[in-house]
């Protein structure tokens, strides 16, 4: 019960601080590029897989002068090892909100932030194995930092963005012990043998967590270049996201990215 | 300035954090994976106190047959010995190469001839769909052969086909049958209950502890619009196995069935696989079923009529099984 008052909790915070915002800028972009993940998911593996691949990144960020609001999806390709090359797909999707504060410092903001984010990994490998699924879901309060720069070369105007989070409290759902699904799937009443139960049970079976049982840093900094009209703007950025839950079967992922990115600006 | 400083910082910890180095399988230490495995298998196996088995000296044991450097084929060996230990079928290992599973029908006589059953006593009328072969023995028995538990879904029309035969009987012969879905195992009880009927439970293994379990959970079928009110006969034989056992499991507390035929392979649970540091994956089973009288089936369903088809039998074209079970 005072799971589910904590999902419902979050998920109205998100809906109300959606809805609180002026409407300042609007943009959609689109990065694709080369991603560097290594994950450990201690379900299923005794060992790091370090791998290699194609990524591809959409979203849509409203921004004001005080807030952030910020819809991502993030698709992951890989193959992984040396011996025995298994190939994974990380899908990221995530629900952002920050509100930020300026600095004395120009171009400094720091504030809070709170998001919904999912890691999805899926395996394949050479074999078949029975849990090749794994999902780690969260909702998050936490702090965030933003700096930005405007550079000037060669009378071209280019952005420097750098932005850093790390959540203080979260409400994170696992998979049980040994099977992908939340440890209240299993309790009487919640089982389901066919499985249909599944998508309620996971939700209302997190537990609320601190930084020393989950932790998400997100690093991303970047150049970018707007267009004449100011409608386009397209850019380089390098992004560090790490994932570790600390729970009995602890999963730990750290992703390097460099990707191209194209904005619309609105 | 400080900001910048901070932001260096950020830099070189993200970089070095993610900088795990991933070991090169050529050079794992072979004792590593045999620890590894054991205290997977510590730590997620569900049958140690069923099966009285005591693992703590397994460790030892088997860590000093890796003194020295062997090779992967004698590893595999040592790592398949291991888990042969717990003589359980649905345990495996897998090197990418070849696959360990305990052989859980040696020591027993299987002679089973599904051609022999649609020549000789179902007279060659008969049908296959979704794997089933069904056909009317004597006028007045159905029979179904089951190969596999997998697209369950047919099973309702042959249910119908004998109730329009309005035969007195139907034997649904597993024999050979190694598994598959469970669920479909489950649905199936419903054409032969009046109302909802707890047919076994789940446990999970949620801890670990040997002893960590979570609570039963309840396995319920619900009946079907078409309802078999007569005599059912389930015929087993060793190769019955896991969802098989399951199906027995859950039909030997029903009124108007019974067990005939080799007890079945057993195989209680579900394995969940793990990956090695080498990279092999071992599967182990990490959730039971108990039957509707909180029995175990791991070690197999015994049926009320024991009986078996020996080499002979099938030479002289006679399924002694199955005349036994139109018999009784």
């Amino acid at each position: 019960m005072t799971n589910q008052l904590l999902f419902w909790f979050f998920t109205l915070t998100i809906t109300i601080n959606l809805d609180a915002q002026s409407k300042t800028s609007n943009a959609y972009w689109m990065n694709h590029g080369v991603a560097f993940p290594s994950t450990k998911e201690t379900h299923y593996t005794s060992k790091y897989r370090n791998g290699i691949g194609y990524t591809f990144q959409i979203g849509y960020d409203k921004q004001t002068s005080r807030s952030i609001t910020g819809l991502s999806f993030m698709f992951l390709y890989s193959s992984q090892g040396k011996k025995n090359i298994s190939y994974s797909t990380i899908l990221r999707p995530e629900v952002k909100y920050e509100f930020l504060k300026s600095t004395s410092r120009s171009g400094l903001k720091v504030g809070g932030y709170y998001d919904i984010g999912t890691v999805l990994n899926f395996r394949r490998g050479i074999w078949s194995i029975e849990n090749g699924i794994n999902y780690t879901i969260w909702s998050s309060l936490g702090f965030s930092t933003q700096y930005s720069k405007h550079i000037k070369y060669k009378e071209k105007c280019i952005d420097w963005n750098t932005e850093f989070s790390i959540p203080v409290l979260s409400y994170l759902i696992r998979p049980s012990y040994t099977f992908p699904y939340t440890d209240n799937y299993l309790e009487n009443e919640v089982f389901n043998f066919d499985r249909s139960g599944l998508g309620k049970s996971i939700i209302t079976g997190g537990k609320l967590v601190t930084l020393d049982k989950f932790i998400y840093l997100g690093f991303q900094t970047g150049v970018s270049i707007p267009s004449k009209n100011k409608f386009w703007e397209f850019g380089l950025r390098y992004s560090f996201k790490f994932t570790q839950t600390n729970e009995v079967k602890p999963m730990h992922q750290t992703i390097h990215e460099i990707s191209f990115l194209t904005k619309i600006l609105n | 300035m400080k900001s910048k400083h901070l932001l260096i910082m950020t830099l070189i910890i993200s970089f070095f954090s993610s900088c795990t180095k991933e070991e090169d399988s050529t050079s794992e230490n072979m004792r590593e994976v045999v620890e590894t495995l054991w205290k997977y298998i510590d730590e997620n196996y569900v049958y140690f106190d069923y099966k009285s088995i005591n693992w703590e000296s397994k460790r030892s044991y088997y860590l000093n047959k890796v003194k020295d450097p062997i090779s992967e084929d004698s590893l595999f060996a040592i790592c398949s010995a291991m888990i042969g230990e717990l003589k359980d079928g649905h345990n495996f290992l897998n090197n990418g190469k070849k696959i360990y599973k305990y052989d859980y029908t040696k020591d027993f006589n299987i002679k089973f001839d599904l051609g022999l059953i649609k020549s000789k006593y179902l007279r060659s009328a008969f049908k296959s769909e979704d794997h089933f072969t069904y056909g009317i023995i004597n006028d007045t028995i159905g029979y179904i052969h089951y190969e596999k538990f997998k697209n369950g879904s047919y099973f309702n029309e042959i249910i119908r086909f004998f109730k329009e035969k309005e035969v007195k009987k139907i034997i649904i012969d597993i024999r050979d049958n190694r598994g598959g879905q469970a669920e479909i195992a489950q649905n199936m009880i419903g054409y032969f209950i009046e109302k909802p009927t707890i047919v076994g439970y789940i446990i999970h293994k949620n801890g670990v502890k040997h002893s960590n379990y979570s609570a039963k959970i309840e396995l319920k079928a619900e009946p079907k619009s078409l309802y078999f009110d007569k005599s059912v006969r389930v015929l087993t034989n060793r190769k019955s196995y896991s969802a098989s056992s399951y199906f027995a499991g859950m039909m030997n507390h029903l009124p108007n069935v019974k067990l005939v035929g080799q007890i079945t392979g057993g195989g209680g649970g579900a394995a969940a696989s793990f990956e090695l540091p080498n990279g092999w994956v071992v599967g182990i089973t990490s959730n039971f079923f108990l039957d509707a009288k909180n029995s175990h089936i791991e070690n197999g369903v015994k049926p009320i009529i024991e009986i078996e088809n020996s080499s002979a039998d099938i030479v002289n074209q006679q399924d002694k099984m199955l005349e036994t079970t139109i018999d009784n």
